[in-house]
């Protein structure tokens, strides 16, 4: 195998892999990286198992042929030449690495032992945004479980029907569900993708509006975009059925501003127990109360203005979930649809987006009596 | 053919073949018996059954056999008593030293991962184990986790694992191995298909050694008997240098014998601070006693290239104090497996005057 490449154009196509390479496994061939050079192009590609990252480059190839090299060390390599083209040659298990005046050689493992890239079988699929894609994941995957007990919890529900795309994220105390207005999907599908692929993806689109192809069978999803190819493997198990949590007859709507609210949540959230977080919202005729207290530190309060109409009422939230829930709040304006003091209230901007409507769900903290 | 690699069993393949034909393998298995029977050598090859994708399972040499047998198949998860850190360099080092472990394994099968340090299967593990059984089988086959030394888990792994064959995944087959199966939990136990491996004929292991480490056939024979039922242990003497050790037990014994102390101690003294040595040398000890024994009731031997010194030995420990000498070797034995430590467990079985041994 022998191919030339440009050192910029090698470097941000390793370096757009290097997130998928584990530090730590008992696999010793995962913290390679396998090098194809076929016709015309070099593809790369990493896996840790769960999530399989391809990606292709320009290249002169001289002699077609693949191996599998440190991906850390050989990253750094490249990285560290000049923006000059490098060569690259294996012969047998030894790759040399040329550019300029610098010569490296270092040892790869053979590609025999490389894990496969997944394949798709009979699948489907369907377009987004880059954008709608990361607005996704910058808005849900905050609200994934991280207790290995419920494994389903610990994965991004993307449900696919005539209505288009929801997608939701909870951990049993919190909820996001986003609905991207996309055009109706013919099939009906449900997955379980972990955030992890969410987050290489995410970090792979950087700032640029691609289109990405998402396409998914019963074991994957595969996300296309630029060359680019990332499967993530599902999650098994099923989700619960999040409708039925989702409450309808919340009838007491509070709504103010996000950017004031927000100000005051932090700064209440300071004298907060720091286990709990627990901050107490007193709801009053056109105003809005909130304060903590923390035994033998101190306590805080503050009035603000917002619009509320029902009876009186005071309600306990953790301020780091409604922090979570209020920096994802584009709009101006918040409402807050509540009943009673211990059970679900509902958080969703004032006037939705365009391309997608977000709900938020938040299980409220019981107040001390 | 399932099992068709492995010696003896019959019993234990014909349960597992059985289930296997009929398509209704258990969710969980946990095979039981003495060390070095072939457990895990089981395990091992049910693990590649469900995996293959040969007409005749497990072929044990496509792709997905072999990477199996190395350890280096996605949906094939072993898990091992290892040493555990809080500090993240320590812990790559240890996955490091780990993989390195597992390589020398695939090439020498029988025998156990060795650390220097404590081990154990901890929550971490199981975790670790939980995430990865919790996604899609990566190759479309079945998740296999295979628990060597099951009974190494910390109260708070066996918990976590409990809960997890509580809701037991269509794909995903769990099978746990164990020589103390009464130390697992009795409810991880009962939720368990449990297959009993028992020792196996000298003679099974007197074949294997003639055919597959052309030993000659005097030599085959001693080791098989002294393996008493274990080929893994008979492996293992082959490799350690079973011909000094077995000296050694002798001198020691001699030792004894003779009331000379600091010869004893200074052959304790060679033993006692290697892994697995003084449970070989007890056993090597263990086999010439029982030898003694036999030799007054004019019965066979194992040791009959030595019967002179045997004689000779029988002579110098008297009556009493065989049938004393026997009793301490068993308790030893068994503290050896309750962590008792091996020097002092080497003295109160060798160096302790008839009838006045200190218990352990």
């Amino acid at each position: 195998m022998k191919f030339t490449v440009a050192q910029d154009k090698l470097v941000a196509g390793l370096q757009s892999l290097i997130g998928v390479v584990p530090t730590k496994s008992t696999f010793p061939i995962l913290s390679n990286i396998l090098l194809d050079a076929q016709e015309k192009k070099l593809v790369i590609s990493a896996t840790d198992l769960e999530i399989a990252a391809v990606t292709q480059v320009e290249a002169k190839i001289s002699s077609a042929g693949s191996v599998t090299v440190p991906a850390r060390q050989f990253t750094e390599i490249v990285k560290q030449l000049p923006a000059l083209p490098v060569e690259v040659e294996a012969s047998e298990n030894r790759v040399t690495i040329k550019c300029d005046r610098s010569r490296f050689s270092i040892v790869g493992l053979p590609k025999d032992d490389f894990p496969k890239m997944p394949e798709l079988k009979k699948d489907k699929s369907l377009k987004l945004a880059g954008g709608t894609l990361q607005a996704i994941i910058k808005k849900t995957l905050f609200a994934v479980a991280n207790d290995t007990s419920r494994p389903a919890l610990c994965g991004v529900l993307f449900q696919m029907s005539g209505d288009g795309l929801k997608v939701v994220t909870t951990d049993g105390r919190r909820l996001a569900l986003f609905e991207a207005m996309i055009p109706p999907v013919s099939h009906k599908s449900e997955l379980l993708i972990s955030p992890k692929g969410l987050n290489v993806v995410n970090r792979m689109l950087g700032g640029d509006e691609k289109e990405i192809t998402v396409q998914f069978d019963d074991s994957y999803t595969k996300f296309s975009f630029d060359g680019t190819q990332v499967f993530a493997r599902h999650i098994e198990g099923t989700y619960p059925d999040y409708d039925k949590v989702i409450p309808s007859g919340n009838k007491k709507v509070m709504t103010a501003s996000v950017e004031l609210f927000t100000a005051a949540v932090k700064r209440v959230a300071i004298l907060s127990d720091t286990f709990t977080y627990q901050i107490k919202l007193s709801l009053r005729t056109d105003s809005l109360e909130l304060s903590s207290q923390t035994v033998d530190i101190g306590e805080a309060k503050e009035t603000m203005a917002a619009s509320y109409q029902g009876d009186e009422m005071d309600i306990g939230y953790n301020a780091s979930y409604l922090l979570d829930i209020l920096k994802n709040l584009e709009n101006d304006e918040l409402n807050m649809y509540l009943n009673t003091p211990l059970s679900a209230g509902l958080i969703k901007p004032a006037k939705q987006a365009d391309d997608y409507k977000l709900t938020y769900l938040l299980m409220p903290l019981r107040l001390p009596e | 053919m399932l099992f068709d690699n492995l010696i003896g069993q019959e019993v234990a393949k014909r349960t597992i073949r059985r289930a296997w034909d009929e398509g209704r393998l258990a969710g969980s298995y946990l095979f039981y018996g003495p060390d070095g029977v072939g457990k895990e050598a089981a395990a091992m090859d049910l693990a590649r059954a469900v995996n293959c994708g040969a007409e005749d399972k497990p072929c044990r040499t496509c792709s997905s056999c072999r990477r199996i047998s190395t350890y280096q198949h996605p949906d094939f998860h072993y898990l091992a008593p290892v040493p555990h850190s809080s500090s993240e360099s320590e812990r790559r080092k240890i996955a490091e030293e780990v993989a390195e472990q597992l390589k020398d394994k695939a090439a020498q099968p029988h025998r156990p991962l060795a650390f220097d340090r404590p081990t154990a299967i901890t929550i971490d593990d199981i975790r670790d184990l939980k995430r990865g059984l919790s996604l899609h089988p990566y190759e479309g086959g079945r998740q296999a986790a295979l628990v060597a030394r099951a009974d190494r888990m910390t109260e708070e792994a066996s918990n976590a694992f409990l809960k997890m064959l509580e809701e037991p995944s269509p794909s995903s087959i769990f099978i746990l191995v164990s020589d103390r199966p009464n130390i697992l939990l009795p409810t991880i136990v009962s939720r368990c298909q449990k297959v009993r491996f028992d020792l196996l004929p000298a003679g099974a292991i007197e074949a294997h050694l003639l055919h597959n480490h052309n030993l000659p056939e005097v030599e085959a024979r001693l080791m098989a008997d002294l393996a008493g039922g274990s080929l893994g242990r008979a492996l293992e003497m082959l490799e350690q240098g079973f011909w000094e050790e077995r000296d050694l037990a002798w001198t020691l014994l001699e030792s004894a014998a003779a009331g000379d102390y600091f010869g004893l101690m200074n052959g304790i003294g060679q033993a006692a601070d290697q892994r697995g040595k003084p449970e070989r040398l007890l056993s090597l000890v263990q086999e010439v006693v029982s030898d003694m024994l036999h030799l007054r009731h004019g019965r066979s031997i194992v040791n009959a290239d030595r019967s002179d010194r045997l004689r000779t030995l029988e002579l110098g420990f008297g009556n009493g104090g065989l049938d004393a000498l026997a009793g301490r070797l068993e308790r030893a034995k068994a503290g050896l497996k309750q962590n008792v430590t091996p020097r002092l467990c080497l003295i109160t079985a060798l160096a302790g005057r008839p009838g006045g041994s200190p218990e352990l």
